[in-house]
């Protein structure tokens, strides 16, 4: 089954490839996250039927098996309906990827920094980092990240008893 | 019933004492700010409270604890509308409609109506539990794994109401959230599924992150991705005054629906305030006369949810005081609070602690008057936030969903967990699904699984229609997904004749 469901992924491929060479942008978006939740369909498939079989009401892989297939069958219906341009209408408003892949990337760099920096100094960064992409002035940016950070402190950690992250380089 | 006006009197006057009133007061303002905060929820402002009371009078700390309980989940409504990050789980529905509200220029609606909803549905809720506690929690008592199975189940059928047009994005976003509730060790067997190397998925994936990350951190990034799309939804904060009576007089089939849903399940352990909310809203759009409006900025769609998950309180109280069964998270911690006191649950408490049982029936329905006010109050706060400016805004609603996401367990990873779920609502709202498909995936995934095994060791397939509870929600589950195609058919009648 795994196998069929493999050679199927041509379908969605397919799809996502049409509508670039056709430049049909406006579904674009809508392909490549179908091709992604199928290709999720096939590695949950995937993993499900490699789970121990201990009969039909206790085996922990039935549930997640089914759904898969589900997923994988739902997805490339509406890959189809898709691209024979029978889906709902989007609005094709333009984006603007660059501050977006800042944004990601900024939000990975301050979680890997966490761990190792602790909450606070990877917070201030983070913070500053964000509000000048948000186009706001240093000053304004700095008391903001000041009261940010005292807020925390006070509401988390004095007044929940929550303590923040603390890092390896800083502990 | 002479009786019960008398045990009620009696609870009025453990209430109507300088400190218990104090204690509501207190309580309700705690429970607004705790809910308000995505990240922590009723279970834990309670568990935060419950070391502060060990030299306290038994009566004033269940007074606290009940106020704080009820406040915490309105409290939840006011994030997720504001800046649309859920505070607690159950108001994640009222986001949806919430949110839509307050980009359209009306918070104040939205605010306005999670506020009387929360009250209305926190009084019913109460009522309920003050009538009829102990024969109801017999019948609650009945449930077994196909009823739980076959409600979840119907649970999912509220798909229709979050995505009518579009049916297989609906159930593409449902069996998402199913199969991602499924990364979880199986809990009959331990197995290791779908988490590889990383321990931390193990216990599954985190719910509240994940729910911040779907709604909250998705909009930031949208902001981000799609700067045009926000500036033109973007309309002018207005201040027309909300005015709750009115809004009671539109809807009142919406209030006293929703509020009885929320009772109802509130009152089976182990369901709790965000199932009924969910149920609540999907029934809602079913039964409305402005369905096409759900999703949109309705008013009905935010009463809904908000009844539902504040009446759910009054429920779950049922089974625990009359049979000492905590139905949630929160009342689970009230149970150890109970016996932290020296009490135990159950038909007992009744005739020896009939001050504490009926003071914190009284208490419940007081608390209810003071959310009003305070919400009332408060409300001005949380509209002087929404007119900051999106650059001063976003940032600081950024950092406070990571801040969420780790607080709810402590855990670092849970940060993860939201920013991967931010990106992926990010890109499903902009492809046109709804990621509250994906939630609803998510929260009944685990319950679908374990009962529906559960139902298979016990017998075979035809549990679930043989046994009147479950054939029951198998009916309304069939007749919920039928419905809307026969409405559909119906509609299109004419024009086929033409």
């Amino acid at each position: 089954m795994i196998q069929i469901f493999a050679l199927l992924s041509v379908i969605p491929f397919y799809t996502c490839i049409q509508s670039v060479v056709g430049k049909k942008t406006h579904n674009l978006l809508e392909l490549i996250l179908l091709l992604s939740l199928y290709l999720a369909g096939v590695w949950f498939l995937y993993h499900g039927l490699a789970l121990p079989d201990y009969g039909e009401s206790t085996s922990p892989g039935t549930l997640p098996v089914i759904l898969a297939t589900l997923l994988c069958l739902l997805t490339l219906m509406q890959s189809l309906a898709v691209s024979r341009g029978q889906a709902d209408n989007l609005s094709s408003n333009r984006t603007t990827p660059i501050p977006f892949i800042m944004l990601t990337g900024a939000t990975a760099v301050y979680l890997l920094l966490v761990p190792l920096t602790g909450y606070y100094p990877a917070t201030t960064g983070y913070l500053l980092t964000v509000l000048f992409l948000a186009r706001e002035r240093l000053m304004l940016s700095v008391f903001i990240t000041v009261f940010w950070l005292i807020a925390v402190f006070l509401l988390f950690e004095r007044a929940l008893g929550i303590s923040m992250p603390e890092g390896l380089w800083t502990s | 019933m002479m009786e019960l006006i008398s045990q009620l009197l009696t609870g009025l006057t453990t209430v109507m004492t300088v400190s218990g009133i104090s204690m509501l007061i207190i309580g309700v303002l705690i429970g607004i700010i705790i809910g308000a905060l995505p990240g922590m929820n009723p279970a834990m402002g309670v568990a935060l409270i419950v070391p502060l009371t060990y030299g306290m009078d038994p009566s004033a700390a269940f007074i606290l604890f009940v106020a704080t309980y009820q406040a915490a989940n309105y409290g939840g409504s006011i994030t997720a509308i504001a800046i649309n990050t859920p505070g607690t789980p159950s108001s994640a529905v009222t986001a949806i409609d919430g949110f839509a509200l307050t980009k359209k220029g009306h918070p104040e609606k939205a605010l306005g109506a999670a506020l009387i909803a929360s009250t209305v549905g926190g009084l019913i809720g109460g009522i309920i539990l003050v009538l009829f506690a102990i024969p109801i929690a017999q019948v609650a008592l009945a449930f077994g794994p196909a009823e739980y199975c076959m409600l979840a189940v119907f649970g999912l059928s509220t798909v229709v109401a979050f995505q009518p047009e579009n049916w297989k994005k609906g159930c593409i976003g449902i069996v998402l959230g199913l199969l991602l509730s499924m990364v979880i060790a199986d809990p009959f067997t331990g197995d290791i599924r779908f988490s590889g190397e990383i321990y931390e998925l193990y216990d599954g994936i985190s719910f509240i992150p994940a729910l911040i990350g779907l709604f909250a951190f998705a909009e930031i990034l949208t902001y981000f991705l799609f700067p045009e799309s926000e500036s033109d939804s973007k309309s002018e904060v207005t201040a027309t005054p909300f005015l709750p009576f009115k809004s009671i007089k539109t809807f009142p089939a919406a209030f006293l629906r929703s509020s009885l849903i929320g009772t109802l399940i509130g009152i089976i352990p182990g369901a709790g305030a965000t199932i009924a909310s969910f149920i609540s809203y999907g029934q809602g759009k079913r039964f409305s006369k402005e369905a096409e409006l759900f999703g949109k900025g309705s008013e009905e769609g935010i009463i809904a949810s908000e009844a539902a998950n504040s009446s759910s309180v009054g429920g779950a109280l049922i089974p625990l005081l009359s049979l000492g069964i905590p139905g949630s998270a929160t009342d689970a911690v009230l149970l150890g609070a109970l016996t932290l006191h020296g009490l135990v649950a159950g038909p007992e408490l009744f005739v020896k602690n009939p001050e504490i049982v009926y003071g914190i029936f009284v208490s419940l329905l007081l608390a209810n008057f003071l959310i009003f006010f305070f919400g009332w109050t408060g409300n001005r706060i949380w509209l002087a936030v929404i007119k900051i400016p999106s650059s001063r805004l976003v940032p600081i609603i950024l950092v406070l969903c990571l801040l969420g996401s780790y607080a709810s367990r402590g855990s670092s990873f849970d940060m993860w967990i939201c920013f991967l779920f931010g990106i992926l609502g990010c890109f499903l709202k902009r492809a046109g699904y709804q990621p509250a498909t994906v939630v609803l995936g998510l929260v009944l995934g685990g319950m679908i699984e374990v009962n529906y095994r559960r139902t298979l060791l016990m017998g075979d397939y035809s549990l679930f229609y043989t046994r009147p509870v479950s054939a029951l929600f198998l009916g309304l589950t069939i007749l919920s997904f039928v419905m809307p195609v026969i409405r559909t058919f119906k509609k299109s009648k004419p024009n086929t004749s033409e």
